[in-house]
């Protein structure tokens, strides 16, 4: 039969992933409108020469760097978060974990990241290896590219394509004075449209929400096979 | 009968689960402390006919049961308010527990019949919902095992009239176990697509949970506890593997059409799916904490040596307590 500490624990670590599926999910979706807003910012200072001479150049040098700093502020924060609810479950009072504090770079070759914790599961007097969401120091090391996949930081090409496909496209119909606004408007909403599909989801399954979320599942197996049987 | 039982109510632990130096860990409380097993809880006869009143909402929060709609006559509904009052010193949120039997099923096969000919009328109306969801699977494929498993719960039901009922009710449990198999495979196909419809989801896995509920009963009734021990144990296990990978976020976004996934304008509709999901997976995540803590309640009467005939009578006959706590110490 299961320990029962086992089935308390089972149902605790189940529940860590449900919640921080959806707390990854809405809080990128949350942050997006900070990123869309520094964006926006960026778009409203590029010039007619920029927009239809060097749109892609100037996508790579001016929108590129405050994508890349938004994703790893955000996977950051969310490895932080994610990580310390997993350690409030392995360290609840009824499970009596004692954490080991000899920390493993990642990397890479682990599906779980760093094993950062033992647990003595009382009941099983069982030890058991509690596999860490991540550490952001074995992350950062190891580099997010390495860890979710190099589409999560990677500024699309297509994004620098439809700025300027976008720009081209709203200059039919303008009045002059009116063009560059428009300009502008075109390609905030095609970055926008872009940048959702790469953050939160697409149909190749690998925006940077995806793929949180697959590492989450792997996690989550990884601790439930650790569990005592 | 039931005074030879070790039966308590829920309201001799209210002030330990209150304070938590007692714990419930699906149908066991345990010492906080010592990590002892202090009870099992266990439904009763009257416990299952209030629930079939309330049975088309399987997975409805507790504190949100309309009771007095029920339709339930006074005395009843002072039965089912006892009910649902236990339930919630036992700290359950929701009826989730009642899906795969509170304690040891003692739902009784004419009763399982009666949920199923309801859960297989539903099934009917989904027609076209079925063709797309399996391709291979018809109506009539379905029909047939309904069918088969009706079949068998009247056999259970006629074998208790015979002097000795014991072989009769071992084949019937058998071939339930054949059922039971039947619908986690249609249970686990579905899962398996990208589409969730969670309507038939829910009749398909309550169809598998009365399957398991029922081939439990009848080796209860033979006497045949510790081959029920062992049964309970896989299907706990079986559950596990089948309701651990649903996450209520990843079906909701599912459930939208693709070109809906993730835009801004279905935050809202997405936030409204994923609350009624959650409801959904946390009911079936209660079924299964009940099913992997049942092994501990049988293996309670195997050592208090009850026999599993007479417990099961007991707890049918019961006509005024829907819910006991068999101790365990």
């Amino acid at each position: 039969m299961l320990p029962v500490e086992s089935v308390q624990l089972r149902t605790e670590i189940l529940n860590w992933r449900d919640q921080n599926y959806e707390k990854i999910h809405d809080r990128l979706a949350r942050e997006l409108m900070v990123l869309f807003s520094s964006l926006d910012s960026e778009i409203k200072k590029m010039e007619y020469k920029d927009i239809f001479l060097n749109g892609a150049e100037y996508s790579k040098a001016h929108f590129q760097p405050v994508y890349t700093a938004w994703v790893e502020r955000e996977i950051r924060e969310i490895v932080e978060d994610v990580e310390a609810d997993l350690r409030k479950v392995v360290t609840s009072k009824s499970f009596q974990f004692t954490h080991n504090s000899a920390q493993e770079a990642y990397d890479g070759s682990s599906s779980c990241g760093t094993e950062v914790a033992t647990a003595t599961l009382a009941s099983a007097g069982a030890l058991v290896a509690i596999p860490a969401f991540a550490s952001w120091s074995a992350v950062s090391a190891g580099g997010i590219a390495g860890w979710l996949g190099v589409t999560v930081i990677s500024w699309p090409v297509v994004i620098a394509g439809i700025a300027v496909g976008g720009g081209l496209l709203a200059l039919s119909g303008s009045k002059w004075a009116n063009l560059k606004e428009n300009v502008h408007k075109s390609i905030e909403k095609n970055i926008r449209a872009s940048i959702r599909q790469q953050v939160l989801g697409n149909k190749e399954n690998n925006s940077v929400c995806q793929r949180l979320h697959g590492h989450l599942d792997k996690v989550t197996n990884a601790i439930l096979e650790e569990i005592p049987a | 009968m039931i005074d030879s039982i070790p039966f308590k109510v829920p309201l001799e632990f209210a002030a330990g689960l209150a304070d938590g130096s007692i714990t419930r860990i699906g149908t066991l409380l345990k010492d906080t402390a010592t990590g002892q097993i202090v009870a099992h809880v266990q439904e009763t006869g009257v416990a299952q006919n209030l629930l079939q009143g309330i049975s088309s909402t399987p997975f409805m929060a507790l504190g949100g049961l309309d009771l007095a709609s029920s339709g339930y006559a006074n005395y009843q509904l002072a039965q089912l308010k006892t009910m649902v009052e236990g339930l919630q010193v036992l700290q359950y949120a929701n009826l989730g527990v009642a899906l795969a039997g509170i304690g040891v099923s003692v739902i009784g096969f004419s009763m399982i019949n009666k949920r199923l000919k309801l859960i297989e009328r539903q099934v009917a109306e989904m027609g076209a919902r079925i063709e797309q969801h399996f391709s291979d699977l018809s109506q009539s494929m379905l029909r047939h095992h309904y069918y088969q498993v009706q079949t068998l719960f009247e056999m259970a039901g006629q074998a208790l009239c015979l002097k000795n009922p014991d072989r009769e009710l071992l084949a019937v449990a058998s071939q339930l176990g054949n059922e039971s198999g039947y619908f986690r495979g249609e249970v686990t196909y579905m899962l398996s697509k990208e589409n969730f419809d969670p309507e038939l989801f829910l009749s398909l896995t309550r169809s598998y949970t009365l399957c398991n509920a029922g081939r439990l009963e009848c080796l209860m009734l033979a006497r045949e506890l510790p081959a029920a021990k062992k049964v309970a144990q896989d299907v706990g296990s079986h559950y596990r593997s089948l309701f651990d990978p649903l996450v209520p976020n990843r079906i909701a976004i599912n459930m939208l059409p693709i070109e809906e996934r993730w835009l801004e304008s279905s935050s809202i509709k997405l936030k409204q799916i994923q609350g009624e999901v959650a409801t959904l997976v946390q009911g079936v995540r209660d079924a299964t904490e009940a099913a992997l803590t049942k092994p501990y309640l049988i293996d309670t009467l195997i050592e208090k040596d009850i026999d599993g005939y007479e417990y099961i009578k007991t707890l049918r006959e019961e006509k005024s307590n829907p819910l006991y706590l068999l101790t365990a110490t």
